[in-house]
């Protein structure tokens, strides 16, 4: 059932079984694994069914970190969160992403794609996606007769991404979760901080403020925090009455590892050399197997191992490339010779290569609680977004990999910015709005804020979801593993509060 | 796993390669014609044919080049026939078709091996940076560049 929190009586006290924070992607999915399990959930949403500016003000932020950050944008604060206007692109992580590579530093989760694996597969209806086939291409290759790139798999494959519809979970989940008994979100509900007892070793209560209303506490055996990677390090950070450091922050780990996708849109762009190159696979989307999908560029985990690369994808997208003179079309004779055809450049067009590459774990990029103040009198967040040289130096092999590519095949030639000059971000850089890192998970205190149940190391009932606990993320999109560790947690969740 | 794509997989990824293109191929173009002097400036005339869009190759080779580079046409072309495994004194009635297959060939190697340079932007297979400064410096000797 969904309740006004404006209507409650100030001062009101409400006790649970779970309380989560957040309606996003994550708080939805867990709350709705709860429907029906005999259970008193509480759900705490901040804003109500659109988008309100006061209640969006609440995330209101600084950057202090790249110039190529934009803090305010992004995140939506009311009910199902940021799925009210994500994109819907959808892949599990690879199974290198969870593995501790040494020449990423801080790199390594503790747990496996293996014991991700069937809650990604559960996470795929959720997210209204068709069958769950993302490691077979040719079975959508032979499904569209569409043809793959013949790439060299020592560089680069083709890999399957699916497309959400994009499915807006406050909506298409409002009405299961209004209907269930057992799970009442609260609506305008902001929490404020989590109470604890005197050794900050269990959450007593969630204390909640309604703009230009009540304040209430709700009082719950255990506690989720699911406000994204941005908030969750914030709140924990804002509850700090009994350490003053904040929540889960013994070790000084809240907030930092702050890591967002490199984006470069284009990163690049390849003249075609010969006409007819068919990248339908790659540049639209096709219903195939109860779903949509589209293919998109990633580096080969050999190539990965061998060069010691953040892992990366790479969408062919069409657009107005940013070259003036046709490079594809001088060297037409000789490509076209390649592949056993005749003719003569005019002019083959192009297609932009757009890159998501994954940053490197780096304590210095951080979130940290600013002087600045909210509505609620709250410190707002300073965001600093630092990037190294090694994730330009990634860059730059990347779209050169694919370049080298394009032209091995005979397919065209690739101008960019970091061909020019590989010393000095595009203007064109840009974070994927993917806020992740700042809870990360990791076995011991010392090294990260959950532990591989999610749980916050030091505190007993409390637990975070959303992509701040990855240690690293990749070059998926984060949703359909935050769904998928959501569930994961909600089984647990489950199993243990009988 | 094989760095190079098969020719028919090659083929499949092109939509109706060569329709509506002007017919010049090798074996009506260039395939019967032979170079008639074993010298650099007779194969830059014949390299420069194989590319297209002279203005922007040489502006591509003058880039690859550097400024107040002492290259000479002879060396360069010396340099790219080796890589090619032509021999400049042996290029007398060298089928010009020869020369398109191994520099197209040679173009393809260096993409698959990575010799490749960034030129004004552009990422080149080195062979083909080489051929555009010959292309440049032989428009240079014609008072043209």
């Amino acid at each position: 059932m969904f309740i006004d929190a404006r209507t409650l009586p100030d001062g009101e006290s409400i006790n649970a079984d779970l309380c989560i924070v957040g309606g996003g992607a994550a708080g939805i999915s867990i709350a709705r694994e709860f429907t029906g399990a005999g259970r008193r959930v509480v759900l705490l949403e901040s804003g109500g069914f659109s988008f309100d500016e006061r209640t969006q003000s609440l995330y209101e932020g600084r950057n202090t970190g790249r110039p190529s950050f934009d803090v305010d944008v992004n995140r939506l604060r009311y009910f199902g969160g940021t799925t009210n206007h994500w994109a819907g692109h959808c892949r599990p992580l690879d199974p290198i992403d969870f593995e501790a590579r040494d020449w990423l530093p801080h790199s390594g989760w503790p747990i496996s794609r293996a014991d991700l694996e069937p809650y990604y597969r559960r996470a795929q209806p959720i997210c209204q996606l068709g069958e769950y086939r993302y490691e077979n291409l040719e079975y959508f290759a032979d499904a569209t007769g569409l043809p793959v790139l013949d790439l060299a798999h020592s560089r680069l494959e083709s890999v399957v991404y699916n497309q959400s519809p994009p499915t807006r979970f406050g909506t298409v989940y409002r009405d299961a979760l209004g209907a269930a008994r057992d799970v009442s979100v609260y609506l305008h509900a902001n929490l404020l901080e989590f109470e604890t007892d005197r050794a900050a070793t269990r959450v007593t209560a969630a204390r909640v403020a309604c703009i230009d209303g009540p304040r209430f506490a709700v009082h719950a055996r255990q506690f989720v925090l699911a406000t994204g990677g941005m908030e969750n390090p914030r709140l924990l950070l804002l509850s700090n009455r009994v350490r003053p450091a904040g929540l889960g922050n013994d070790h000084d780990l809240v907030g930092r590892y702050f890591m967002d996708h490199v984006l470069l849109r284009p990163g690049a762009d390849i003249s075609f050399s010969v006409p007819g190159v068919d990248l339908r696979l790659y540049r639209t989307l096709h219903q195939v197997a109860g779903g949509r999908m589209f293919s998109v560029l990633a580096v080969s985990e050999a190539r990965l191992r061998q060069e010691k690369l953040s892992n990366f994808r790479i969408h062919l997208v069409t657009a107005r490339p940013r070259y003036t003179k046709p490079v594809g079309g001088a060297v037409s004779h000789l490509d076209a010779f390649s592949h056993g055809i005749t003719g003569r450049a005019a002019g083959y067009g192009s297609i932009a290569l757009h890159l998501v590459l994954e940053p490197i774990p780096n304590p210095e990029s951080r979130i940290t609680l600013s002087a600045a103040r909210d509505l609620f009198g709250q410190r707002r967040i300073d965001v600093a977004w630092r990037l190294s040289d090694a994730e330009l130096e990634h860059a730059h092999r990347a779209l050169e990999l694919a370049a080298m590519e394009f032209g091995r095949l005979g397919l065209g030639r690739g101008y960019g910015e970091l061909f020019r000059d590989a010393h000095q971000w595009p203007d064109n850089l840009e974070a994927g709005k993917h806020h992740c890192g700042t809870t990360r998970m990791a076995r011991r205190p010392e090294d990260g804020v959950v532990d591989p149940d999610c749980r916050v190391h030091g505190v007993a009932n409390l637990y975070v979801a959303g992509s701040s606990v990855f240690p690293t993320i990749g070059y998926a999109n984060p949703t359909l593993t935050i769904i998928a560790l959501a569930l994961r947690l909600a089984d647990y969740l489950k199993a243990r509060q009988t | 796993m094989s760095d190079k794509p098969s020719a028919p997989a090659r083929r499949r990824f092109l939509r109706g390669a060569g329709s509506g293109v002007l017919a010049l191929s090798t074996g009506l173009a260039s395939g019967c014609k032979v170079l008639v002097a074993p010298d650099a400036e007779a194969v830059a005339v014949e390299l420069r044919a194989l590319l297209y869009r002279e203005l922007l190759v040489a502006e591509l080779g003058r880039a690859w080049l550097g400024p107040d580079s002492g290259a000479s046409l002879d060396r360069l072309t010396e340099t790219l026939l080796d890589s090619l495994g032509i021999r400049l004194d042996r290029t007398l009635l060298l089928p010009v078709g020869d020369l398109l297959e191994a520099l197209a060939a040679r173009i393809r190697d260096d993409f698959a091996a990575g010799r490749v340079a960034s030129v004004a932007g552009w990422l080149l297979a080195e062979a083909e940076a080489r051929t555009c400064a010959i292309a440049y410096l032989s428009r240079r000797g014609e008072g043209r560049a």
